[in-house]
């Protein structure tokens, strides 16, 4: 498991934990970021991420995408 | 005649406000990207012998409320008890929609789902069978396409069948695992002998909100006294764990529908994912937003330059027509001065705000706008603001009152005060008349290039605000950031010249009223007392002028200029209106402007660096105080902005001087 | 969607035409700007100049990424195009609006011919084969199968 915002841009990851619980962890599971989702990354800038989920694309800042902990699919 | 109160709920940026535009007839303004609606607004429709009225709420995700737009929506279907709930659902995207649709259902209130956008989902490949949706949700579907108004006919006819119905609608619920349903039943069954406390909601459906989390409900109930078992007493993590299975739950039931109802084909699309590697890429991301804004002003400048010549001219044969007619001299006065001068030299710059309204409503549509929030995210981080922030400074630029309610979508209160104090920098566009005619007057042909100076100063003023105010005041860091991209979409230009026109015509009605009002003000002030030569030093305006004069002596401003300043509370516009009508007309405004001796170039440009920055317009103000909530914010927001105002007007004054040596 | 080889030789071809047009367009924009050289017919504009080299910038990592990676370069000379050639047309609308003002404020220097003269327009007439045949393209990528897998 590592944080989402380690992953490279092209990637297809699980989400294996959410870290936190106050409301930022309650905001990503509102979005569909839960456990056991398949999401992309289709851009990456430093520590930012872009990620799609189905047709849903979020950006989130690095605060948000190093609480997402994923499972790199192969 | 019936009244049928229905609301208007869905997901951020699936068309709502095209909606409530569609049913009721007017033409609030939508946008591509989340978060234009931030407060409940309201419409009607007749039909037969019912009256529809329509309340569009602020678009969520769910009923949780962390933000205070989205608790204005929860507020408003948790205990406004409407007749029915229309949810919005973009059917290119249903399997995201649909759980706010688990989260509404429960609620008991008559739901109805309009599926829309459905020609971009057949363009997409996406087939859905609306039939086997009604069936599961047990929820009347209706497909609209809500931009060209397909549908709506029916969905109105939906809305009075099932409001007329007697018996209150079942929805589909939700399976929850059985540890779950086992606490609901027991706080249930407490909940409802204390009924009383809870208003609308149900015992059974307050008990899921509480399981879920819902602080102000719990709170609510804790205030009136009420202690909760199994809440109060459970652990932390057991409640998280909890909150978590409800959920699961509710994704859970939201795939299966989906998975029943979504048939996918090949279609074609733009594919977001391989524009979006380009448009925020590591390094070309944020030279590609500066080119885009870069090109945005010049258009905006010199693509109306010659409308706003031709209008000076119409303006200046006015006056001349009016000064060669014989009538009583303080009549003509009034007319030539008074509301041709005044009022001419504010609509002179309609085709510029015309044209900019234009540019940034094609901008929003594309789409665009979010991913530069996404750019500008790390700038923006590092300065101590969230990137959210940024779309309401974009915004700001055309005008601050509507980037002020934005700030609606932050979360942390600390991110919301900051970017409130910084808005007023963004530069709106009833700054730029000032502008056009202050750096015409004084810097030919430069004067593009001093205006984007001020663009500039503006955004540099809000970063030193904004860093201030986070490392001295708030001392944390800015929340986080998430936020939805939406599609990209062809701009359609008549979308955008619809969207100009009724931008610019409320800019039209300011400037008949508000500015032609505050224009004869100075007038009146310029000519009384009776028998003093007009907008001298003897007049009213004059006096007040004097008095105020020596407070911006070290700024080495006129008297007329503080006048002007003075009068721009009103609007910023009038700053121009007033000189207008104090230097005699329009037409001479920028010969006389130009002859005068107490003016020199580098104090014009501490002039416009001082509108730029000295205090928002009364309507600003307004929605400033309204919120933040209190006036101590909002004194600080004001002080704030003169004091910046003041400083920065004596350095340009003064590092002015030496470069160009007057 | 990874294919080693890129079978629009042409198109790919093109995109280094392009690239080297829309430099050479921003270089010489900036030296008429910084007047070290006048004697081209092109838009004296220091600003403008930056953005063609930027763009051409663009047009270089699709070139680059065109070796691997097929899809980057559709992207990126995608982009890249269509922002030279919605530039170009920002610049006839600010010549146009520059060469109209002037005309109307009774000045005799007035040249029409000067609203053709930004780098942008030259470079996008050149990206415009290009640009067609990548959005081409483009939508023959997004007909994939991942919505229905």
């Amino acid at each position: 498991m590592v944080p989402l915002s380690l992953l490279k841009t092209g990637d297809k990851v699980v989400v294996r934990s959410i870290c936190g619980t106050g409301h930022l962890a309650k905001t990503l599971g509102q979005l569909g970021i839960i456990i056991g989702i398949e999401l992309t990354i289709i851009q990456k800038a430093k520590e930012s991420v872009i990620i799609r989920i189905g047709e849903s694309r979020y950006a989130l800042g690095p605060g948000a995408a190093s609480m997402v902990l994923v499972e790199p699919q192969i | 005649m019936k009244d049928i109160r229905i609301l208007l709920a869905g997901n951020p940026n699936v068309g709502k406000t095209t909606l409530f535009n569609s049913l009721c007839g007017v033409h609030q303004h939508t946008g591509n990207y989340p978060g234009v609606t931030v407060d409940i607004k309201e419409g009607n429709r007749q039909i037969n012998d019912h009256s529809l009225i329509v309340s569009d709420l602020p678009g969520t995700y769910s009923l949780s409320a962390f933000t205070p737009d989205e608790q204005v929506a929860r507020d408003a279907l948790l205990t406004s008890n409407p007749d029915a709930v229309v949810q919005i659902i973009d059917a290119t995207n249903i399997e995201r929609n649909l759980f706010l649709t688990t989260q509404m259902m429960e609620i008991g209130i008559p739901m109805i789902i309009a599926l829309n956008m459905s020609d971009l989902a057949d363009e997409q490949g996406i087939t859905i069978d609306a039939e086997c949706l009604e069936k599961n949700l047990k929820i009347p579907v209706v497909r609209i396409v809500a931009r060209t108004g397909e549908g709506i006919d029916t969905l109105v006819e939906n809305i009075i069948r099932v409001t007329g119905q007697k018996t209150r609608a079942t929805h589909k619920e939700i399976e929850y695992p059985h540890s779950v349903t086992n606490y609901i039943g027991e706080i249930g069954n407490y909940l409802s002998s204390h009924a009383s406390l809870l208003g609308k909601l149900s015992p059974h459906y307050a008990a899921i909100r509480l399981m879920e989390g819902d602080e102000h409900l719990e709170k609510m109930l804790h205030d009136q006294g009420l202690v909760i078992p199994f809440i109060d007493k459970s652990d932390p993590a057991e409640r998280d764990g909890i909150a978590e299975d409800i959920l699961l739950a509710r994704y859970r039931t939201a795939e299966e529908i989906t998975t029943c109802a979504v048939k996918c084909t090949m279609g074609q699309v733009l594919p977001a994912d391989l524009i979006d590697q380009v448009l925020t890429h590591r390094f070309y991301g944020i030279p590609i937003f500066l080119a885009c804004m870069w090109f945005a002003f010049q258009v905006t400048f010199s693509a109306s330059n010659p409308f706003l010549v031709g209008i000076e001219y119409i303006f200046g044969y006015f006056t001349e027509l009016m000064n060669e007619v014989e009538m009583d001299p303080f009549i003509q006065s009034f007319l030539s001065d008074g509301v041709i001068g005044g009022v001419g030299s504010v609509f002179v710059f309609v085709p510029s705000i015309f044209v900019m309204f234009l540019l940034l409503s094609i901008l929003e549509d594309t789409g665009y706008l979010a991913r530069a929030a996404f750019v500008m995210d790390r700038l923006m981080h590092s300065i101590g603001l969230h990137g959210r922030s940024f779309i309401p400074f974009l915004i700001g630029f055309g005008c601050n009152v509507p980037a002020i309610m934005a700030t609606r979508t932050l979360q942390s209160k600390a991110d919301r005060i900051i970017t409130i104090i910084t808005i007023p920098f963004m530069s709106c566009a009833a700054r730029l008349p000032v502008y056009v005619l202050f750096a015409g007057v004084f810097f030919g042909a430069a004067a593009g290039n001093v205006i984007f100076f001020l663009y500039v100063l503006g955004i540099f003023v809000a970063i030193v605000t904004a860093l201030i105010f986070r490392r001295l005041v708030f001392k944390d860091e800015p929340s986080p950031f998430i936020m939805e991209l939406p599609p990209y979409r062809k701009p359609s230009g008549f979308a955008a010249a619809t969207h100009m026109w009724h931008k610019g015509r409320e800019y039209l009605k300011r400037a008949g009223i508000v500015i032609f009002g505050g224009v004869l003000l100075v007038w009146a002030l310029a000519t009384l007392p009776a028998g003093v030569e007009y907008g001298s030093v003897d007049s009213l305006a004059g006096i007040i002028g004097q008095a105020l004069h020596p407070v911006f002596a070290p700024l080495e401003f006129n008297w007329q200029l503080v006048v002007g300043l003075i009068f721009g509370f009103i609007a910023k516009e009038v700053v121009v209106g007033s000189l207008g009508t104090l230097y005699g007309g329009e037409e001479m405004l920028e010969s006389s402007l130009a002859a005068d001796p107490t003016l020199s170039p580098i104090i014009a440009l501490a002039f416009m660096v001082f509108v730029l920055l000295y205090l928002p317009c009364v309507a600003a103000l307004g929605v400033i105080r309204q919120e933040m909530g209190n006036w101590k914010w909002t004194g600080i927001a004001i002080g704030w902005g003169i004091f910046m105002a003041y400083i920065f007007a004596y350095l340009v004054l003064h590092i002015g001087s030496l470069f160009i040596g007057v | 969607m990874s294919n080693t080889t890129y079978p629009h030789k042409y198109l790919y071809g093109w995109t280094v035409i392009v690239t080297l047009t829309t430099f050479i367009a921003g270089f010489l924009s900036i030296l008429e700007g910084a007047r070290i050289i006048t004697r081209f017919f092109i838009l004296p504009d220091i600003p403008g100049g930056c953005i063609l080299i930027l763009i051409s910038f663009i047009f270089a990592t699709a070139v680059m990424k065109g070796r691997s990676d097929r899809p980057g370069w559709i992207s990126f000379s995608y982009v890249a195009s269509l922002l030279l050639l919605v530039f170009a047309g920002c610049s006839v609308l600010i010549e146009g609006g520059n060469v109209l003002t002037t005309i109307m404020e009774g000045e005799e220097e007035a040249n029409i011919l000067t609203i053709l003269s930004p780098g942008f327009i030259w470079a996008g007439i050149i990206a415009i084969p290009l640009y067609l045949g990548v959005s081409k393209l483009l939508y023959k990528c997004s007909c994939r199968g991942e919505c229905c897998e």
